[in-house]
């Protein structure tokens, strides 16, 4: 008997915790999304001047299967999106339009080009090239 | 051949003799073993280091790409077996929260998608403006990093939309 | 993901970690050792792009057969062997398709090599190591795939007549006397080098 009643306090202990839980998580989903949009250009010139990408973007984009070895910021953007709302931009003469889904996922709309949907967690990364072969939209979360 | 095979060991001993003492009465003999030493000792020596035309980041994503492709999805391993305690409360903790959860997530988000896969989640969908374009998508999982590269023809017009091409 | 340092790890431990799912351990390994990899590739093919596929093929089989790594020998040998294979295999779908020249045919059966005079001078004293390297990779891009291939095995490899004939599937005799045109052409292109500098 004294099994049975610790054992259905113990689940009513643990689901109230994961309610919980899943209550932050929730409200986690639907908070503004504060992200960084960066122009940058690839280039295999060692006498481009220019301002080099982070350590941690330079290490993603030698990852891919371009042709550069290395990349420069050009511009840079950070904004914060509410859920299902968007944000344009104009990064060194693209327009675009950035819109949070909610669920950590955006839809980035490059204007007459396309569009991409994609779930861009802190742990992720988005790269879309621009009008040059060379210029390269790089879209995460802000730091 | 018998020199060679002298100078290479791959003669039985008594054999190895015979083609000693030969060298040493045949000028031509010693000659041509010579040779062959020089050359041999030549490529000993010099074996060309070369490397690999490709820098490391652009080589290892061709391979980590090709391994992915073709491994299944991971198995996780087992839990240790200090878990098994925590297990009595989690798992009929889980099967309640799990209905009140997918009650909540019903009540506040709008119905899209079915539930997906961490792999489809992950995906991005990608539409394409123009005519003749198209969209070459690539993934790079360990990094989580996508790369979406649209390629365009001259004609501008407006078309439908393209299903993209995944590179993995 | 495990707190290794792969960077300071030796090879076991990369290939245990690697065994165990740790992609970065292996991605570690291929850093360490793609250029001699590449290399052998190389040596046996003579064709840059086709080295680099091959070596790439190379280490995705070696991630799937990790399991069957037992250890007997380094973890570089082993890798060197699968691309010897991959290299062997690719040689001989070219040859199905390639059609033989009358030298070549000679060079298998043996009679060229016997025709050639011996060089009588060691044609590669005196040299720097820097420019001998570079004369031996020079003469042995001009050998066939055939004569090259069990050159680069037994020189380079260490391998003896049987282990040879086994490896690219053909008699002993064939690889002697292969081995045999293979030393006498690359001491007859070392010593026209030679006279030419």
């Amino acid at each position: 008997m004294s099994t049975s009643f610790f054992s259905a306090t113990r689940l009513a202990c643990a689901a109230l915790g994961l309610m919980l839980l899943a209550g932050a998580t929730a409200h986690a989903a639907d908070k503004d999304l504060k992200l960084e949009a960066q122009l940058v250009v690839g280039s295999n010139d060692p006498q481009t001047k220019g301002t080099p990408v982070s350590p941690q973007v330079e290490k993603k984009l030698k990852r891919l299967p371009l042709k550069w070895g290395s990349y420069y910021v050009v511009s840079s953007q950070q904004f914060s999106v509410a859920k299902d709302d968007s944000k344009q931009l104009l990064l060194g003469g693209s327009e675009m339009v950035v819109k949070n889904l909610g669920g950590e996922r955006v839809e980035l709309t490059l204007i007459n080009r396309g569009k991409i949907t994609q779930s861009l967690r802190k742990d992720q990364t988005l790269v879309t090239n621009v009008k040059d072969e060379n210029s390269f939209v790089v879209l995460r979360q802000a730091d | 051949m018998k020199l060679q095979a002298f100078l290479d060991g791959e003669l039985p001993a008594r054999e190895a003799r015979e083609i000693l003492t030969w060298t040493q009465r045949d000028r031509e003999a010693s000659s041509l073993l010579a040779e062959l030493r020089n050359t041999r000792q030549a490529l000993a020596k010099s074996e060309p280091h070369l490397s690999l035309p490709e820098s490391r980041e652009f080589f290892w994503s061709k391979i980590e790409r090709e391994i992915q492709r073709l491994e299944p999805h991971p198995v996780a391993a087992p839990p240790p077996s200090g878990f098994a305690a925590l297990r009595r409360w989690f798992f009929p903790a889980a099967a309640v929260s799990a209905l009140v959860i997918a009650g909540m997530i019903a009540y506040f988000q709008a119905p899209t998608a079915a539930v997906q896969t961490v792999a489809d989640a992950d995906a991005p969908t990608v539409e394409t403006t123009l005519a003749n374009s198209d969209a070459t998508t690539y993934r790079d999982a360990s990094e989580g990093t996508t790369l979406v590269l649209f390629s365009y023809a001259v004609d501008n017009s407006p078309v439908k939309n393209k299903k993209p091409t995944a590179i993995n | 993901m495990s707190g290794m340092n792969y960077s300071a790890s030796a090879d076991d431990a990369l290939v245990k970690a690697a065994r165990q799912g740790e992609l970065a351990a292996f991605e570690e390994l291929v850093f360490r050792h793609r250029d001699q990899i590449y290399a052998r590739a190389f040596s046996m093919t003579r064709h840059e792009e086709d080295a680099v596929d091959l070596s790439q093929e190379a280490w995705i089989k070696g991630w799937q057969r990790l399991g069957q790594f037992q250890g007997d020998s380094s973890f570089t040998t082993w890798m060197t062997r699968i691309v010897i294979n991959l290299c062997l295999d690719h040689l001989r779908k070219q040859r199905r398709h390639r059609t033989d020249s009358i030298e070549e045919l000679d060079e298998d059966s043996g009679g060229v090599e016997r025709q050639m005079p011996v060089v009588t001078v060691n044609p590669t004293a005196g040299l720097e190591r820097a420019e001998l390297r570079k004369k031996i990779d020079g003469a042995l891009g001009q050998l066939t795939a055939e004569h090259h291939t069990v050159l680069v095995l037994h020189e380079f490899e260490d391998m003896d007549y049987k282990t040879i004939a086994k490896t690219v599937g053909c008699s002993m005799g064939t690889v002697m006397s292969r081995l045999f045109y293979a030393r006498r052409k690359m001491a007859a292109l070392l010593a026209d080098v030679r006279k030419e500098s």
